[in-house]
């Protein structure tokens, strides 16, 4: 079988901001760049970040400084942010803003014309001092406003796009060099192509749909973690996903701080309003890891509600009165009556903590290399394969993002990634070439997929598998309920190699892509897993019953995770290269 | 192109940036679509080629399109999201 075969010098897997980004830095240089996309570019769950950008570009005050935004960062990630990654994002920020500037991006300005920046939480002045203001914006659509401008000026660097295409496996080179390129499936026809390239680069952003509450849109499934797993890589701080304590129970919708702010409180089944157990002062204005475990706690112990079978508590508005909410919270109102069905004047909202970002992923250096760990313990660069954005661990948020950071991640880290593709490119960088057992290698899981005889459904596993990972990976974590979850992931996993795709078409077959997204949805959460077992410590985002506290004696490091289970661990860099690191101290705010 | 093609086409299309997208506009395909008129099927179809910003403004916040001809589409989506039982 003669399968149709595209040659570039690099491709990009995902079109949010980081991919475009770096298709950019490639294009505008003359290379030959494929950008994949599963749906339509400006589909990219980018379009969700709507706060602001955040970099020290000294508007707001004159004073700030960019060491002061690396301050805050490492704090953020509760030390465990790589300060080599910290300093070059903070410090490269200002002039890419001012590059997407000068391409067309729509900031909101200030009276005298420059560049707004508001205050975000996290955020101070002279290392921990006041609150800073720092996050650019353009309005509230900051996220939908760089995808366009990139896509823009894609179009206008002729990148070439493969829309609504899906990329399936990375293609091993016969020598075992590194990556040859990658096989895609189109989605519109089921037609199957070999792309060669001499670098790809992942930027397929988070996985979030492995818990069964996530903000994270449908296509967030991991599936630049899934490749790179199967192609043998490991992941880094796959324990580090961000939580917010209230989503819509069963829809993931976040409704915001602001609810409880104005009067609003938790109750469990019983009616009890059991935040004045765990957190007697602050009580539901507790911060968000306080509210998050203390609800996860009464789940645990019973006290939840059944909401269209997922488990949750309540929050309860209903005694504010229909004035105070329609005055206040009108738009949290729309949201409960959409999402929940509910109407907050008459009845509680179902609400359940909920996962935001993946901290971890493909571990790289500052150039988007993406790096291995050798039988010795050694760092090893990977060949001709990049990683940036969420769906990398460069690692910039550590344990902890902090708002507006993500976004000045993927264009810093895919603007990095695209010059030194190009710098390799230069320097004569291989187009590795691949045997016909290695390209069937990489369709072995399309091939698996298609001649299914019989067998659970895709639904039945996923859901099974969301079900676990909320319960026993959530942000409730205990020795003794994870080692029962690894045990029901375990089981899980052995069974998705048995399940069945009852569609065999071809045109828009979009089950069989949601089975292959599963395939990585499963890897993702099984990582994720096993490093959340191993790191014993609270730190960040991992809040752990049986460790309570931040360990840096034992646990400052990386933790690395291989699909065949086995770990490793790599050291936080503790060494920028222009100002002193920033020692371990207790996270207080 | 095949019904079932076509169906499967839009619900690709249906997948979008953000998971509030996803849920109103999945789940009026799937509940409400093969009931509307030609004219209203078409209304949906121009519809999910908006960009999601604007989708988000119109089915979220509530705020009227500045092309009329795509208010009762959105006006029907709005109506099924919020008083499903």
């Amino acid at each position: 079988m003669a399968m149709p075969t595209y040659t570039f010098d690099a491709i990009i897997v995902g079109a949010g901001g980081a991919g475009m980004r770096a298709a950019l830095q490639l294009a505008n240089t003359g290379s030959k760049v494929a950008l994949i996309s599963k749906v339509f570019p400006t589909r990219s769950h980018t379009v969700s970040a709507q706060g602001g950008i955040t970099c020290a570009l000294g508007n707001a005050d004159p004073e700030d400084d960019w060491r002061w935004h690396m301050y805050d960062t490492v704090k953020g990630s509760d030390y465990l942010g790589d300060q080599d990654s910290i300093e070059y994002m903070c410090k490269t920020g200002p002039e890419v803003v001012y590059e997407l500037e000068h391409m067309g991006l729509p900031f909101s300005r200030m009276d005298n014309g420059k560049i707004y920046q508001r205050p975000f939480g996290g955020q101070s002045k002279n290392f921990g001092g006041e609150q800073a203001a720092r996050t650019c914006a353009a309005a509230d659509r900051t996220g939908h406003a760089l995808l366009h401008t990139l896509y823009q000026q894609n179009l206008k660097a002729k990148t070439h796009f493969f829309n609504e295409w899906y990329a399936v496996d990375l293609v091993k080179d016969r020598q075992g060099k590194g990556v040859a390129g990658i096989i895609a499936i189109s989605i519109e026809t089921g037609e199957m192509v070999f792309i060669k390239s001499r670098a790809t680069i992942f930027a397929t952003g988070g996985a979030g749909r492995i818990f069964e509450s996530t903000t994270n849109a449908l296509i967030n499934t991991g599936d630049g973690v899934g490749m790179a797993l199967r192609y043998g890589l490991p992941m880094q701080d796959m324990e580090m996903w961000q939580f917010h304590p209230t989503g819509i129970a069963a829809a993931g919708v976040l409704v915001t701080e602001g609810c409880r702010g104005e009067g609003g409180y938790l109750i469990n089944k019983n009616g009890e309003r059991f935040m004045e157990r765990y957190a007697p002062h602050a009580k539901d204005l507790a911060s968000r890891d306080v509210v998050s475990r203390s609800i996860a706690l009464e789940l645990r112990e019973g006290r939840g509600f059944d909401f269209l079978g997922v488990q949750c508590v309540k929050l309860k508005l209903d005694h504010l009165g229909a004035d105070v909410i329609n005055l206040r919270l009108p738009g949290i109102r729309e949201l409960a009556m959409t999402f929940a069905h509910v109407d907050p004047i008459t009845s509680p909202i179902p609400v359940v903590p909920t996962c935001h970002y993946m901290m971890g992923g493909i571990p790289t250096n500052v150039h988007g290399q993406a790096i291995t760990v050798d039988a010795n313990g050694n760092d090893r660069i990977v060949e001709g394969l990049y990683a940036v954005g969420e769906c990398a661990c460069v690692s910039v948020h550590g344990a902890n993002r902090l708002g507006g950071n993500s976004l000045l991640d993927l264009v810093v880290f895919g603007r990095a990634a695209g010059i030194h593709v190009q710098q390799s490119l230069e320097e004569g960088l291989e187009l590795l070439s691949a045997s016909d057992s290695d390209v069937q290698a990489a369709m072995t899981r399309v091939d698996r997929w298609n001649a299914s005889p019989k067998g659970e459904s895709v639904f039945d596993i996923r859901t099974a598998l969301q079900k676990t990972m909320q319960n026993d990976f959530g942000v409730f974590r205990t020795e003794k309920f994870m080692r029962e979850g690894l045990q029901k992931l375990t089981d899980l996993r052995e069974r998705l190699k048995h399940a069945y795709l009852s569609d065999k078409s071809t045109v828009f077959n979009t089950a069989r892509i949601e089975a292959l997204e599963l395939d990585n949805l499963m890897e993702v959460a099984y990582v994720s897993a096993i490093a959340a077992l191993e790191r014993k410590e609270s730190r960040g985002a991992h809040s752990r019953e049986d460790f309570p506290n931040r360990d840096d004696a034992n646990w400052l490091k990386h933790i690395i995770v291989f699909n065949d289970g086995k770990t490793a661990v790599r050291p936080v860099n503790m060494k920028p290269l222009t100002v002193d690191p920033f020692q371990p101290k207790e996270r207080v705010y | 192109m095949s019904q079932s093609a076509q169906q499967a086409r839009l619900q690709w299309h249906c997948r979008r940036g953000m998971l509030e997208l996803d849920i109103i506009l999945g789940t009026f395909l799937k509940e409400q679509f093969t009931q509307l008129s030609g004219n209203d099927q078409n209304a949906f179809e121009q519809l999910l080629n908006c960009q999601d910003q604007d989708l988000f403004n119109w089915l979220v916040h509530k705020q009227i399109p500045t092309d009329p001809s795509l208010l009762p589409i959105i006006t029907q989506i709005i109506t099924h999201a919020t008083t499903k039982s």
